[in-house]
């Protein structure tokens, strides 16, 4: 289903070029900014090249965590036009799919994020070897969390046909939260502080600056996205299941 | 008289018919309203954080960046919902054939397709609570802008939607070449994704790009820096006034070789 989802790249290559350019363009105009943020405030008060290797790194590891939430865009879609009554009648997971077709169309920018990634440690210093304990149980939250913002998201949709415009609202909450728009280190101390008792830093922030090499979270901060990733995940699946039981019910 | 009135008519008609199909979906558009009002809140928690991290950048206080990025929203729902929605009506209906039936109407196709295409309720409805709170907090009196700037700024505003406008109009058109232009029209999110940036401080590079890529740094860094009196208004409002009205033959030039296009394939 990925790879079938992958072919639509060879019908219309103006959607690789397009695919590409859009990343481009992101990355430059947060670049610009950021460095004339940098250039023209107080000595010290913004380090430009630190921010954009974050920036490089944080938006490079969206698309491997769906993080921006098409999966759950996908999944209001397929519910709205009934495509999920497809899927249903089928051997094939109802909850997999999405992620499937999601992965197969995402493939400019899963390279492209790669690329990003790389570019980002070359930048900004990389992982380090205090960072590597980290990783498995950071990595863990962040695949937990995503999977189950996305489920969640998705389900929205079983319960109005007009939920696009509810994941939006989300993805808007989010990008700030979890520190795409600025780095978390970087904000009031006090501010940071309540962030973190939010599943949003442990959603991709931690991740970032693991790979970013700077900075490193802190353990408790770290066991507070585990406890936000095992709730949601089980109360995504439960809603799910709500959710697709009433959809069963009159959808098909 | 009577064209003028038909035309008022056609163009009432297609607004309603469009409006009535925006209000069909009233969960989305309770969503919508929330999903700006919680992109607004995110953004001004940006601005306090940067302003409590730099103090100031670039001559803007918290207070001049508060109303660079009201002139910026405002001009970013205008080019949203007034030419992004018209375009994607236009890639729609080329993909399926309607466009051949909007081609013997006999009105004027263009106006009427941006017309018929533009979210008129959503824009209204939905953006304006953002855009009122965002003027609420505002301390207007601080600002220094004189009825001479604020009109200059204006021009560069309008100018800046205008060179939007054959931007977006440029991602639509290979619709009439390959048959799809979704994924190139997209790109209007990213290239619109940010222009709050302070234009006369822009490497010279980045003001070349932001007159034939990035728009919404014109429509938001610009125009607000004419307003304000912090770069050399004269210049900068000659400069882009300029490039607008080149755009302006530009995508006429564009529509004409789209329709040939169209026309010589289609039938």
């Amino acid at each position: 289903m990925c790879w079938f989802e992958a072919q639509r790249f060879k019908a219309y290559p103006f959607e690789i070029a397009s695919g590409i350019f859009s990343r481009v363009a992101e990355v430059f105009l947060y670049g610009a900014f950021w460095v004339v943020v940098g250039q023209f405030s107080p000595p010290g008060a913004i380090n430009a090249q630190d921010i954009v290797g974050y920036y490089l790194i944080i938006t490079g590891l969206t698309p491997f965590f769906y993080s921006g939430f098409g999966i759950a865009g996908m999944t209001v879609d397929m519910i709205r036009t009934g495509e999920l009554s497809q899927t249903l009648i089928r051997p094939i997971s109802p909850i997999v799919t999405p992620w499937a077709m999601r992965t197969g169309r995402n493939l400019i920018n899963l390279s492209f994020g790669l690329l990003q990634v790389v570019v980002g440690i070359f930048v900004s210093g990389g992982l380090r070897s205090q960072a590597l304990p980290f990783l498995i149980p950071v990595l863990l939250n962040t695949a937990a969390l995503n999977a189950s913002f996305n489920i969640l998201i998705g389900a929205v949709g079983f319960f109005t046909t007009d939920g696009r415009n509810a994941k939006n609202a989300f993805l808007h909450l989010a990008t700030f939260l979890r520190g795409e728009k600025m780095p978390i280190y970087l904000m009031e101390p006090h501010f940071a502080h309540i962030l973190m008792l939010t599943p949003f830093p442990a959603s991709l922030y931690h991740l970032a600056i693991l790979f970013h090499g700077n900075y490193l979270p802190e353990w408790g901060d770290v066991a507070i996205g585990s406890l936000w990733a095992a709730a949601l995940l089980f109360v995504s699946i439960k809603v799910w299941k709500l959710g697709l039981r009433k959809y069963e019910a009159i959808g098909i | 008289m009577s064209n003028v009135l038909r035309g008022f008519s056609l163009a009432f008609a297609a607004f309603r018919e469009q409006a009535r199909a925006e209000k069909a979906h009233i969960g989305n558009f309770w969503f919508g309203v929330l999903s700006k009002l919680i992109y607004n809140t995110m953004f001004l928690l940006f601005i306090d954080q940067l302003y409590a991290r730099v103090g100031h950048f670039a001559g803007y206080s918290k207070n001049d960046f508060l109303f660079l990025y009201l002139t910026s929203q405002l001009g970013f729902y205008i080019c949203y919902y007034g030419i992004f929605f018209p375009m994607q009506r236009l890639v729609q209906i080329v993909r399926n054939g309607n466009f051949d039936l909007l081609l013997l109407k006999p009105v004027p196709h263009r106006s009427f397709m941006y017309i018929q295409g533009m979210q008129p309720y959503d824009l209204i409805f939905t953006a304006a609570p953002s855009v009122a709170i965002l003027a609420f907090l505002i301390n207007w009196g601080t600002l220094q802008i004189t009825l001479g700037s604020l009109l200059l700024g204006l021009v560069v505003w309008t100018s800046g939607i205008v060179i939007c406008n054959t931007i977006v109009f440029v991602l639509a058109l290979p619709v009439f070449k390959t048959g799809d232009a979704t994924d190139t029209l997209s790109t209007f999110y990213s290239i619109s994704s940010i222009g709050q940036m302070p234009y006369s401080h822009l490497p010279g590079f980045l003001k070349i790009a932001a007159l034939v890529v990035f728009p919404q740094i014109i429509i938001a860094g610009a125009a607000s820096e004419v307003m304000l009196m912090k770069a050399d208004m004269i210049g900068v409002t000659t400069l882009i006034a300029t490039v607008a009205v080149v755009s302006i033959f530009a995508v006429n030039l564009l529509w004409r070789y789209a329709l040939r296009n169209y026309t010589s394939v289609s039938s």
